[in-house]
């Protein structure tokens, strides 16, 4: 949503002014001064998704359509042809993009976005070959159920270690309560094969009635997407309304709650649902409320941050900063705020092979045409982060 | 003077009673409208449950400082609605043919002035912020709500425009 749209919310500014102000003191302060940062590409159009090739170049999709190729430095290279078209509007528009797992055989790659128009749009997932800077052998994967309204679109992919990608969906917003129902596809985590056909061991492929491209269920409007190769564990971020944010731990057939279970409220005021809890339904691994408005994420292994192996970096737009989710034993114990002095929108973050983290900034002070990407690696000295926090499986809840 | 005064303590009671009925018939229509909806992909609610989430809403929406809780603004836009609304009573007093409109102008003021937050509040993100105001029958018993306040606003201050109707 953009920063003019944002000024003239009715509503929904009143509640994000209540969150930002609330939610400062229980989080720890972050060893900024051992990272270095680096910008390696500034002016970028609402960039959205990252792609590391395996030669170091970059795919950056904006938000606003285009899909770019940047070199490892950051300078661009190409912006890619014969990208789909998508439906760029609010939060719709070109959104994720990731790799085959063996793209460097056969460069393929996939594409999220909003696809259709205003009273009929879906999440697309498109396949596509990189030849040069053209794709080539575009095909629709596809599609969940369209709606029409164009928010929440979820959209984001991963691949799982067995080959078959995972698509995040989001519910439309004024479609909550479909995120409970089988039949249709808004507000669940789909699993589909790399080609778009449906694995036969999916959860629901036997269940009258229910979309067997079904994964998990019960999502409101996640953007963040991980899967830990290592491990095989899935961790999702997903946007909550009035507080609510949640990080989950995904797994098969699992219902997350959305709307009937949820610790955040509605942006009027009132309750989304009478229930934080509800039986069957699985808590969050952690929660936000006040909400910060998390976007990707990424589980960070790597040989540059030792001491973060096993931890989930957040990238967090409300609360502008990258949010590092300290994990022992599968609980959170402490979280710590990094590139908070920014003021920018962390939209996504990727590690990169040497350990470097990779971040996507939506935009810097609101500006328009301010997106960047950003490359963290180790500064020159490194102090011992604090451990005042509290060790808690979520936030203090309102 | 004395009359003068009388109307206006009548005219601002009625006003707070205006916007405190319709504001209760608002959020007790919201709240159904969404455990209606929860109940249908399967949430079991209990009377107690469905209580507690009617007092709840009831106090998060309800009028305050805060210009965009929902109370408010059925609040605000009443304000603007009611003297239209007068206006319109005026001049319809001055026209035989229309002077049967006029017990209806105050309640589709009501209606008019929840059409126009639902729209406004709707606009930005083109989503219902007032989610229990989803669909056909969510938004016309918004409505339904504001005209009930109009209703009960025509009510309060009735003698005096009765007297102006037949003026």
């Amino acid at each position: 949503m953009s920063p003019a749209r944002a000024r003239t919310t009715t509503l929904l500014l009143a509640a994000l002014a209540l969150s930002l102000g609330a939610h400062a003191a229980s989080i720890d302060r972050a060893a900024e001064a051992s990272l270095q940062v680096e910008v390696l590409a500034n002016g970028l159009d609402t960039p959205w998704g990252l792609a590391l090739l395996p030669d170091g170049r970059m795919l950056v999709t904006e938000r606003t359509g285009a899909l770019l190729l940047l070199d490892a430095q950051g300078a661009r290279i190409a912006t890619i042809k014969n990208v789909p078209e998508a439906f760029v509007k609010l939060q719709g528009g070109l959104l994720d993009v990731v790799l085959h797992l063996k793209f460097e055989s056969n460069s393929i790659l996939y594409l999220s976005l909003a696809h259709g128009r205003q009273k009929h749009n879906t999440t697309r997932v498109v396949r596509a070959a990189l030849d040069g800077d053209t794709l080539r052998d575009v095909q629709v994967i596809f599609d969940n159920t369209p709606k029409g309204t164009a928010v929440h679109y979820g959209a984001r992919l991963a691949f799982l270690p067995d080959g078959t990608l995972l698509v995040t969906t989001g519910e439309g917003a004024d479609y909550r309560e479909q995120a409970q129902r089988l039949d249709v596809v808004l507000g669940k985590i789909v699993r589909i094969n790399d080609d778009g056909s449906i694995p036969a061991d999916n959860p629901f492929v036997n269940t009258p009635g229910a979309h067997p491209a079904i994964w998990s269920y019960g999502h409101r409007n996640p953007q963040g997407l991980y899967v830990d190769t290592q491990t095989g564990t899935v961790y999702s971020a997903e946007h909550g309304p009035m507080g609510g944010d949640e990080i989950n731990v995904i797994e098969r057939g699992v219902n997350y709650g959305w709307p009937i279970a949820t610790h955040g409220i509605d942006y009027s005021g009132a309750r989304i649902s009478p229930f934080e809890t509800y039986d069957g339904m699985r808590e969050p691994l952690l929660f936000w409320t006040p909400s910060i408005g998390p976007g990707g994420l990424a589980l960070y292994r790597g040989a540059m941050f030792p001491e973060w192996e096993g931890d989930l970096i957040v990238a967090v737009l409300g609360h502008k900063h990258l949010r590092r989710v300290d994990l022992e034993n599968g609980r959170v114990v402490r979280q710590e705020r990094l590139l908070q002095d920014r003021n920018a929108r962390f939209r996504q973050v990727v590690i990169g092979a040497d350990g470097a983290i990779y971040a996507v900034v939506e935009n810097v002070d609101e500006a328009e045409r301010s997106g960047q990407i950003l490359k963290i690696t180790r500064g020159t000295t490194l102090p011992a982060t604090d451990e005042s926090s509290p060790p808690s499986t979520s936030a203090p809840s309102t | 003077m004395h009359r003068n005064g009388v109307n206006f303590v009548r005219i601002l009671l009625g006003f707070a009673i205006a916007v405190g009925i319709a504001y209760v018939l608002a959020a007790l229509f919201f709240t159904s409208a969404n455990l209606i909806r929860l109940a249908a992909v399967g949430a079991d609610i209990s009377l107690s449950d469905a209580l507690r989430t009617y007092w709840f809403d009831l106090r998060g929406m309800a009028p305050s400082l805060v210009w965009t809780q929902y109370g408010t603004l059925i609040a605000i836009g009443f304000a603007i609605a009611f003297p239209v609304a007068a206006g319109l009573r005026s001049l319809a007093a001055r026209s035989h043919s229309a002077r049967r409109l006029a017990p209806y102008l105050y309640p589709l003021a009501g209606a008019a002035a929840i059409t126009v937050i639902l729209i406004r509040s709707y606009s930005e993100y083109e989503v219902f912020l007032i989610a229990g105001a989803r669909g056909t029958v969510g938004w016309l018993a918004q409505c339904a709500a504001g005209a009930a306040g109009g209703y009960l606003f025509q009510l309060a201050i009735g003698r005096a425009n009765a007297q102006e109707v037949r003026a």
